[in-house]
């Protein structure tokens, strides 16, 4: 028995031994050899600190240390970190950059800045000027920070590995005026961008030549032009964000494989606007959202082999308006409900699929009782064809005319594109 | 006698007036755009930048506008533009926001320091001097308006559009 439990001894000192020994292979960089003389120092700034201002320690840091910022009112601007630093603000210091100039530049890899709020960084006609920029960097994070009034908030530039998390944008931008996006990514991969709420700049959140880079719990709210906007930028996935009282809510353009899931589109209202527009998008996927309240639900254009299913339509002036240059896409499991139209499409072409859906306006009745209606759904009204030609004869939405126009169309289809039908729409909502 | 002169006074009137708006329905200018609520007419993308909204206007006055120079290139050079009567195009002055420059006489700057809407990153100069003082603040290549249907084309050609 005594041998036994003294085996044992030796086992938990040797599982040690060996966890340790793994560890320390596992995680070189935590355990990084400090250079000679700079220890992973701590720089405070403050009033009566070892510095009064910002710049003034990131002339005397190396890589590892940490500048601790106190409370207070910082006006400084272009402030360029040049080593592998945290900057970390205690009770949020504000740092003003009194529309002199940038806030941030970062030039090394993996800063990690946090806590701070940095205000009226200047619009230009030329220069982009940004709250923090990443620049030619790998690496990096922007955690719980505020940004007011600022041109550009966040601004990564060919820089990867980064995550922007947490943070509050907040800008004062107007239709008239040159304006710029919360956070912009050009040309960088593998960023993480969540929880962060952008408010009243052009784009929320614009994306140019980015890829796999993950988008998700985001609120965009009151921006000019979008809440979030792709570009040329593949291999994506945004889900669980709630796009509000944008311009309008999503631009997805030029990309391939982007994943949409899970987020709300709402209240997108405007002549043109809506909550999701597809453009040249392929082999994509859109699951679970939300589109209510918006001018047109979705809008897509040229755009292939896009899988739209479980969403939620409800109360949208077009749940779906998609062009005949779109190829292969597969419309199933939607619930098209209280919309003023529920599809649209401006020819007789349809090269898309549309499946089991739900469709509040469909009358028919389940004899078979397998779920489905025994008839086919034709989504598209003759009356929104006329509207896709001429916009003004929406006004005649309600009359009876169109009703009987409508009707007619349906028991003898002669406009309306043939193909675009629901041969087995679903008699009661997909629960989702 | 008085009657008379007045008549023709006021027919002069009427003539200038007549003129005027005859020469004015005949040549259609460039029309206001509607920044964050137009949208463009070649990639649907809601216009919000004045430094690069361009603009198609037709012989009958109507206009297309772009949120890009190389929008309105690309609707022109093989897209739907083929099919319209162009009365002219016009391409908004990076140096004096709100004016117009007639696409054809202008100089254009290609830089990546100024990004466009649609990534080809042209800006619009009214002399070539203009043009090539920019270029020393910001690089890139100064070009003229025949120039830039093949950039657009080489860009968009392989992948992405079309």
């Amino acid at each position: 028995m005594m041998k036994l439990r003294a085996i044992n001894g030796w086992i938990v000192i040797l599982l040690v031994v060996v966890g340790t020994m793994t560890a320390a292979v596992r995680y070189p960089v935590t355990a990084s050899v400090p250079t000679p003389g700079h220890t992973n120092r701590v720089f405070d700034v403050g009033e009566g600190e070892e510095y009064s201002r910002i710049s003034d320690a990131l002339e005397q840091v190396s890589d590892h240390d940490t500048i601790r910022i106190h409370p207070g009112v910082y006006t400084e601007h272009q402030l360029i970190v040049e080593q592998t630093v945290v900057i970390v603000g205690i009770d949020r210091p504000v740092i003003d950059a009194g529309h002199q100039g940038e806030g941030f530049r970062i030039v090394a890899d993996s800063v990690h800045i946090e806590g701070l709020e940095i205000r009226n960084v200047p619009t230009s006609h030329s220069r982009d000027h940004a709250a923090i920029r990443f620049d030619r960097v790998s690496g990096g994070k922007i955690i719980d920070n505020r940004f007011d009034d600022t041109f550009f908030g966040i601004y990564l530039a060919r820089s990867h590995g980064v995550e922007i998390r947490d943070n509050q944008l907040r800008a004062y931008q107007t239709r008239e005026a040159v304006s710029a996006n919360g956070i912009h990514l050009w040309n960088s991969n593998h960023a993480v961008i969540a929880d962060n709420i952008i408010n009243g700049h052009r784009d929320g959140i614009y994306l140019e030549y980015v890829e796999n880079s993950e988008i998700y719990d985001n609120h965009a709210v009151n921006n000019i032009r979008y809440g979030l906007h792709f570009m040329f930028s593949d291999d994506c996935i945004y889900h669980r964000n709630r796009f509000e009282d944008n311009g309008a809510g999503v631009a997805v353009m030029y990309s391939k494989r982007v994943m949409m899931e899970e987020n709300e589109f709402v209240q997108n209202w405007g002549a043109s606007s809506y909550g999701l527009l597809l453009k040249e998008i392929t082999d994509s996927e859109i699951k679970h959202n939300n589109f209510s309240g918006n001018t047109t639900g979705i809008r897509a254009e040229g755009s292939d082999r896009v899988k739209i299913h479980y969403n939620r339509f409800q109360q949208n002036g077009w749940a779906i308006r998609i062009t005949a240059s779109s190829m292969d896409n597969m419309i199933t499991h939607n619930n098209f409900i209280d919309n003023a139209f529920d599809v649209s499409t401006n020819s007789r072409q349809n090269n898309s699929t549309f499946e089991a859906n739900y469709w509040d306006k469909y009358s028919g009745y389940d004899l078979k009782g397998d779920g489905y209606g025994d008839v086919p759904y034709r989504p598209v009204r003759l009356f929104s064809l006329i509207v896709e030609r001429n916009p003004m004869a929406l006004m005649l939405l309600r009359s009876m005319f169109v009703q009987i126009l409508d009707l007619t169309e349906r028991i003898m289809p002669t406009i309306t594109p043939e193909t675009l039908v629901d041969e087995k729409p679903l008699m009661s909502e997909v629960s989702l | 006698m008085k009657n008379i002169r007045e008549m023709e006074k006021y027919g002069r009137y009427i003539w200038t007036i007549g003129i005027v708006m005859v020469l004015a329905a005949c040549d259609p200018g460039p029309q206001d755009i509607r920044i964050g609520e137009q949208e463009c007419d070649h990639c649907r993308m809601m216009i919000s930048d004045e430094r690069f909204a361009s603009q198609l206007v037709t012989e009958q006055g109507r206009q297309y506008a772009f949120d890009a120079i190389e929008c309105m290139v690309a609707f022109v050079d093989g897209g739907e533009g083929q099919s319209l009567d162009i009365h002219s195009l016009w391409v908004p002055d990076f140096e004096r926001p709100g004016e117009w420059l007639a696409a054809e006489e202008a100089y254009y700057l290609q830089s990546d320091e100024l990004r466009s809407p649609m990534a080809l990153n042209f800006s619009a100069y009214g002399t070539r001097d203009e043009a090539e003082q920019q270029k020393n603040r910001f690089s890139g290549s100064v070009m003229e308006w025949h120039e830039l249907g093949g950039k657009v084309r080489e860009a968009w050609s392989n992948g992405h559009q079309h």
